[in-house]
């Protein structure tokens, strides 16, 4: 059984990646991605990942998107919309090409969970986290017990982005 | 059929239809963000599974990806506005030195 809550955002996601996808404007598009996050946020939050779910709001819905929006409003494209061409045998081809993926991956997917004996579940259920005192202490467990390497390599991969960044949008001096 | 495989369809679908859209747009800003679409489809799925497999490896992972895309569309971005300052546009197919 579908739990209604999971049911309802999963049509709004849906609804709003293709909106994003067919819009007319970049901006339109900006904006139905930013509801389409914040509706998974909701997804995750019902899934249990509550720490995922506020990061996915702040960092995705917030700081990324904001960026988004703000090159947008900065690179001032007003004739650049409405370029698909609906009837060209080119779009027939992509749409065709994505179909074939989301059906490749919905059957991977169905006959996953459909197995008997697939892979055996590990011990962290939803009580179990419960008891150890919630997502974000279970989380940040397993983060800085199995994976504080790639924390540290992350923060050296977020140092190099910002230089790059600063880089490559200051304008020349010469 | 429980939520767990609706989820799982849904994040075959957001990425398939990041797919699309970085097929069928020109728009480069357009494209940057079916590229988010689809990691957010990866995301989606990664959560699922760790819900399924009562594990939490799939969250920390989650955490890592946000962060890379963070940094990716911040890079990416920068050199959008670049390609502006040189073409006078950002769709792809009015970007051609290569092409003489």
């Amino acid at each position: 059984m579908v739990e209604p809550v999971v049911l309802i955002l999963a049509i709004v996601v849906a609804l709003l990646a293709a909106l994003t996808v067919f819009s007319r404007s970049p901006i339109s598009s900006a904006f139905s991605l930013v509801m389409m996050m914040v509706a998974l946020a909701g997804i995750y939050g019902v899934s249990g990942a509550h720490f995922i779910a506020a990061l996915q709001a702040i960092v995705y819905a917030g700081a990324i998107m904001v960026l988004f929006v703000f090159s947008i409003m900065l690179l001032n494209m007003n004739d650049e919309h409405n370029e698909i061409r609906f009837r060209s045998w080119k779009t027939v081809l992509a749409c065709l090409g994505a179909a074939s993926v989301l059906a490749g991956l919905s059957y991977a997917f169905i006959q996953w969970s459909s197995e008997a004996n697939g892979p055996t579940p590990g011990i962290m259920t939803l009580e179990q986290i419960r008891s150890i005192g919630g997502n974000v202490v279970a989380v940040s467990g397993a983060m800085f017990s199995q994976a504080y390497v790639q924390f540290e390599f992350i923060s050296l991969l977020l140092l190099v982005a910002i230089a790059s960044a600063l880089v490559l949008a200051k304008r020349k001096v010469d | 059929m429980n939520s767990g495989t609706i989820l799982h369809i849904l994040s075959a679908y957001l990425f398939s239809m990041g797919l699309l859209a970085l097929i069928l747009r020109r728009n480069t800003i357009v494209m940057l963000m079916g590229i988010e679409l689809m990691l957010n489809a990866v995301n989606l799925s990664f959560v699922t599974f760790a819900r399924e497999l009562s594990q939490l490896n799939g969250q920390v992972q989650v955490f890592f990806i946000i962060t890379i895309a963070a940094a990716e569309s911040a890079v990416g971005l920068s050199i959008l506005i670049n390609v502006y300052r040189n073409f006078g546009s950002i769709k792809t197919d009015r970007t051609t030195v290569l092409r003489s």
